[in-house]
């Protein structure tokens, strides 16, 4: 996972001395100690100490925040485990636990590290080296509650034994001694003690003039610091055990809270869309419905006027099959009239329903067939032939001429 | 698994309680699965409707032009009911058709010379034809205006038969007419009350 790129620790000691360090890390695997800060020993209760501590380093949302205590009556262990997956070690470490410790398991709370792997007695077996700290129960539960009472959050609650890399024989006069601390920080250049700090941690220049105990306690903090920066697991695997909610550091509300907004609004804004699309499709729907209907209420309307009128409406086709005869007989004799030349003259006019024979005479047989063609283009007629002429001895042309004429009716239907 | 078989097991009776719930719900979805669709009609659902009422678009424009034309077709037959012999409105047709002929021939000014051999003919339960021949000897003037007299006159005169021709061949100072009359005459009680009721 991501490492960690910043952290704040603060530590405190038998005498409930505080110690606080702002640790970043920087490039080259080099470490930056951005603020130190010391407990006030004119504050007499140890939750405001602590309160103070934390408010004057003032850790950033991106600082996790460890605690270190020197729990009374704790204890630390090594033991070699065969190599097994999370959940069994756990299984494991509290079937073998109090077979090495003289207190019962019932009145402790204990967590454990995986320092390293080792190789076992067969060849292809691996053995873990795992580290064990117990804290009694009550000694826990106190400076949770000191914790709590001075109202500061935390990531993890722990012993610095946790993060040392080998257990020293005499780990709690170490843990006093800044000089055997130091030792902890090899590859130091230069004869002075703190070469080896100064090589890790930028930024403790004034270092070399603090007390003892001052030293010890900034030594222990940077140590757990490195460990945290240094090591990819997350700080709350030091937990000794679990803290309660009300401790635990709540981080980056304010983007909670904006993506929780951000969701929200997300979710509305989808809902909306959804009800918008189902309500246009509805609508859309139901208008389509409607206007089928409309098509079939007409069309039923149509149907029933139909049936309403189907008397008058089969008579009405009866009487136009009917062939009656002409009613427009003057009609046909008054287009006769108008489109004969005057040198024409009609000595016969018969007509037979719609058939009409006439018997035209002319003089002036030279442009009868040109004045004739006139006639055709009579509305009133729909075909005009002549049928034969005849030669008269006195020089008179006669010429019997068949038209059929065009009822009303008929010219109407033509005429669309 | 483990969780959800302890979740079951704690939690008989909300579990009995829920199952046949499921089960109606699902019975229910799939009987009324297609009016479930229609509350939500997807893109295609639509577009077949809108297929579907194109069609229907079309069918009615035709409906209404077929409309349009049969009532065109029924408002002139009643316009034109005049034309028709309704013995409702114009009396006995047998006994009053030949004295309308002569009432016109007599405002033309036209002396028919024969009138008579009225022949009433079914067409069918409601129409039928009544002829009546005539013939005529005068002027081509007078016949003329008989003949347009007969035109204006109602009911609507229909010439089966008209033969024109002069008297004598030399001379065309008197015309001889002779034809056939036909007037159509509808009998049924429907129509002759639309008829009547369209006059009005």
């Amino acid at each position: 996972m991501f490492k960690n790129q910043n952290c704040t620790v603060i530590y405190w000691d038998r005498d409930k001395d505080i110690f606080g360090a702002e640790i970043s890390a920087a490039e080259g695997g080099k470490m930056i100690v951005r603020q130190t800060v010391f407990s006030d020993p004119g504050i007499p209760s140890f939750s405001a100490r602590l309160l103070h501590v934390c408010d004057t380093l003032s850790p950033g949302e991106n600082h996790r925040i460890i605690l270190a205590s020197r729990f009374e009556e704790a204890i630390c262990i090594e033991l070699n485990l065969p190599k097994l997956p999370q959940a069994e070690m756990q299984k494991a470490l509290g079937f073998e636990l109090p077979r090495h410790i003289p207190v019962s398991i019932e009145g402790i709370t204990w967590t454990y590290r995986i320092i390293g792997e080792m190789p076992g007695e067969t060849k292809n077996s691996t053995l873990s080296k795992v580290r064990i700290l117990a804290v009694s129960r009550k000694s826990w539960d106190s400076a949770v509650a000191e914790i709590t009472g001075s109202e500061i959050k935390a990531d993890a609650v722990t012993h610095p034994l946790m993060v040392f890399n080998s257990l020293p024989d005499n780990p709690e006069f170490m843990l006093d001694d800044p000089d055997e601390l130091l030792k902890l920080f090899p590859g130091g250049v230069g004869a002075a003690k703190d070469g080896g700090l100064n090589a890790k941690f930028a930024g403790l220049e004034g270092f070399g003039n603090l007390s003892a105990k001052h030293k010890a306690g900034l030594l222990v903090s940077l140590l757990i610091g490195e460990f945290i920066l240094r090591e990819a697991a997350a700080p709350e695997s030091l937990n000794i055990a679990p803290l309660p909610d009300t401790m635990r550091p709540r981080r980056f509300r304010a983007s909670r809270y904006s993506a929780a907004a951000l969701f929200i609004l997300v979710l509305l804004l989808g809902t909306v869309l959804i009800a918008r699309s189902w309500w246009d499709a509805r609508a859309r729907y139901c208008r389509i419905i409607v206007e089928k209907q409309r098509i079939v209420s007409k069309i039923n309307e149509f149907k029933q006027e139909g049936a309403k009128n189907k008397k008058i409406d089969e008579l009405i086709r009866k009487i136009d099959g009917t062939e009656p005869g002409n009613s427009e007989i003057i009609q046909c004799l008054q287009a006769l009239s108008q489109k004969l030349p005057s040198s024409m003259w009609i000595t016969m006019f018969s007509t037979k329903d719609d058939d009409i024979d006439l018997t035209i005479c002319t003089m002036k047989d030279k442009d009868a067939q040109a004045d004739l063609s006139k006639l055709s283009g009579i509305p009133v007629f729909s075909s005009f032939s002549i049928r034969s002429t005849r030669r008269d001895s006195d020089g008179t042309l006669t010429i019997f001429v068949h038209i059929v004429y065009q009822s009303k009716f008929k010219r109407q239907k033509a005429n669309g | 698994m483990g969780k959800v078989k302890t979740l079951i097991s704690s939690n008989r009776r909300g579990v009995l309680g829920v199952v046949p719930v499921i089960a109606l719900s699902i019975i229910v979805i799939a009987l009324y699965r297609k009016e479930i669709a229609s509350l939500w009609p997807g893109g295609d659902r639509i577009q077949n409707e809108i297929a579907e009422l194109a069609d229907m678009h079309k069918n009615l424009e035709r409906e209404i032009r077929e409309v349009r034309n049969i009532r065109q077709i029924r408002e002139n037959f009643i316009r034109q009911g005049k034309d028709f012999w309704i013995p409702k409105r114009d009396g006995d047709i047998e006994s009053s058709i030949i004295k309308k002929i002569e009432d016109v021939a007599k405002t033309s000014g036209l002396k028919l010379q024969n009138i008579g051999n009225a022949r009433l003919t079914k067409i069918s339960e409601e129409i039928s034809f009544m002829e009546v021949n005539i013939e005529a000897k005068s002027s081509m003037e007078e016949i003329s205006r008989f003949i347009s007299d007969l035109y204006k006159a109602n009911p609507c005169f229909y010439w089966r038969k008209c033969v024109l021709r002069p008297f004598n061949p030399r001379d065309a100072k008197d015309i001889v007419l002779s034809g056939t009359i036909n007037v159509v005459s509808l009998t049924g009680d429907g129509v002759a009350k639309v008829l009547m009721d369209g006059e009005k």
